[in-house]
């Protein structure tokens, strides 16, 4: 199971309600994070975030967030005032839902909304060209640095090689080269590449600000018993991370599909000091035992699966999760593909072009409801943990 | 770039493309490609700003301030020098705006001598 940011493109509401939340805390103390042996490092670290390896790659890195914050706030703005006169002109309602395949017949020949299309994809292209490149020009290095932390701790990482990885966790999603499975370095340039993200749509992450909101945010169990917990699809970890934080003595594990992320993520958290167990693995067959977590998680994975996974995935929480236990997976509301004309239209284009592959599907389910069909209780009372998501709060039945 | 030889284990597997690289969003593939170019050189345009930003603090701790940078009068060499320079960047960056492109790809050569 990969564990996917999205990049929000389609999910205006959300960020505009999650940015709100984070003005002001751009003053946020930082921590220091570890020089440990092995590791490479020349240009320092600022805060939890080592400095990318060169001047020029953290400059561009500098441009293509500040292109893409331009771009969300000018460009797009345009492309939308672009739609809703062509609307206008068609004699549609704005406020009516449409299918996707309306929205597409309106905009396809348009040249703002092309332009605004293409820049985007442009600065999602040279984002990741950039990060592919360096880290591919100077390989042997930081794979050498992987190799130095695989088996260093705290924390541990196991990897499968003999894992049979499906096909849908093998897209190219956020059209990241290679994925999330198929460029070694695909941690590397996924968490530089999403601090641009988060940047451009909904706030500052670079010292995990997002991850340990919403981490500290997830309810715990009624009995307070927080012994070990499950991340499922953690990318990164960076969830896993602020719940380790969040609860120190707990044993915490996170789990992926990708190898290169779960590598990365080992080595990032051991360089913090944190101990988090990465493993290599399917969401839907985690292997662990059954009612073996207090709490099971997922950050904004959903959204990158089909349905019968995503489907199996509620269903294998469930067997690992005590009674009583905590099931909360953040992701987006869900819920429909028919909509207002222009987030149909942005939805659907988020899909195709930057290839968020399932997210039809996942926005073609009542998420909340498969949860609640499959052994969970909603307590409907909990604030969603990431604001502008869904609020997800499942307890294990009995 | 080519394709990378790695010399240690990597634990990647092959992945499914994107197809993005085929898509045209501005009607004519070439506009298409030529917004890649012109965001492409952003990038590297403002990298190289930044990187003078850095000398220019450093130059400070050396002595040089950025009044003097502001204040500096060129030479009557350098500025003959920086000018062609200017003329010469000028015309490679721009001078294709000019081109009246009334031929079509498939027009044969013009009557030779």
């Amino acid at each position: 199971m990969i564990g996917r940011r999205s990049l929000f493109t389609a999910a205006g509401a959300a960020s505009a309600a999650v940015s709100s939340f984070f003005a002001g805390r751009a003053a946020e103390a930082k921590e220091k994070i570890k020089k440990v042996a092995g590791d490479v490092e020349f240009r320092g670290a600022d805060g939890r975030m080592e400095r990318l390896g060169s001047l020029d790659l953290e400059s561009q890195m500098d441009f293509t967030a500040g292109f893409r914050e331009f771009n969300n706030k000018n460009i797009s703005r345009a492309a939308g005032m672009r739609f809703q006169q062509l609307l206008k002109e068609k004699g549609m309602d704005p406020k009516a839902p449409v299918t996707f395949e309306q929205m597409h017949a309106l905009a396809e020949n348009d040249q703002l909304i092309g332009m605004s299309a293409k820049t985007w994809l442009a600065n999602q292209q040279v984002t990741w060209k950039s990060l592919q490149d360096y880290f591919h020009a100077n390989a042997d290095m930081y794979l050498a640095e992987m190799e130095a932390a695989d088996k260093d701790g705290p924390g541990s990482l196991t990897l499968d090689a003999s894992i049979e990885i499906p096909d849908y966790a093998k897209h190219e999603i956020h059209i990241q080269p290679g994925g999330y499975v198929g460029d070694p370095f695909a941690g590397h340039m996924y968490h530089y590449g999403t601090n641009s993200f988060y940047i451009g749509a909904i706030g500052h992450n670079e010292q995990d600000q997002i991850h340990k909101l919403t981490a500290n945010n997830i309810p715990m169990p009624a009995d307070g018993k927080v012994k070990r917990i499950l991340e499922v699809g953690c990318g990164l970890g960076q969830m896993g991370c602020a719940l380790k934080e969040r609860f120190p003595d707990a044993e915490v594990w996170s789990t992926d599909i990708g190898a290169p992320m779960v590598r990365y993520g080992h080595m990032r958290a051991r360089d913090l000091g944190i101990g988090v167990n990465f493993a290599q693995g399917l969401a839907e067959k985690t292997g662990f035992p059954d009612g073996h977590f207090d709490m099971t998680v997922s950050y904004i994975m959903h959204h990158e699966l089909p349905q019968p996974a995503t489907r199996a995935v509620i269903e294998e929480a469930y067997r690992v999760t005590r009674s009583g236990g905590v099931y909360y997976p953040v992701d987006f509301n869900s819920g429909g593909n028919v909509g207002p004309a222009y987030g149909m239209f942005r939805r659907w284009w988020d899909h195709r072009w930057n290839n968020e592959v399932w997210s039809r599907e996942y926005h073609g389910l009542n998420f909340t409801a498969e949860i609640a069909q499959r052994g969970f209780t909603l307590n409907d009372k909990t604030p969603a943990a990431l604001p502008g998501f869904g609020a997800r709060h499942f307890v294990r039945n009995a | 770039m080519a394709e990378t030889k790695f010399n240690r284990p990597t634990f990647a597997v092959k992945a499914i493309p994107s197809d993005v690289n085929n898509a045209s969003f501005l009607g004519n593939p070439v506009l298409d490609n030529l917004v890649s170019v012109v965001v492409a050189m952003g990038t590297e345009v403002w990298a190289t700003k930044r990187r003078m930003k850095v000398m220019e603090s450093l130059l400070v701790k050396k002595g040089i301030t950025p009044d003097m940078i502001e204040k500096y009068v060129p030479s009557a060499d350098e500025a003959a020098a920086w000018e062609k320079d200017r003329n010469r960047f000028i015309e490679m960056t721009f001078n294709a705006l000019g081109n009246e492109g009334y031929l079509s790809a498939s027009a044969p050569f013009p009557k030779r001598g």
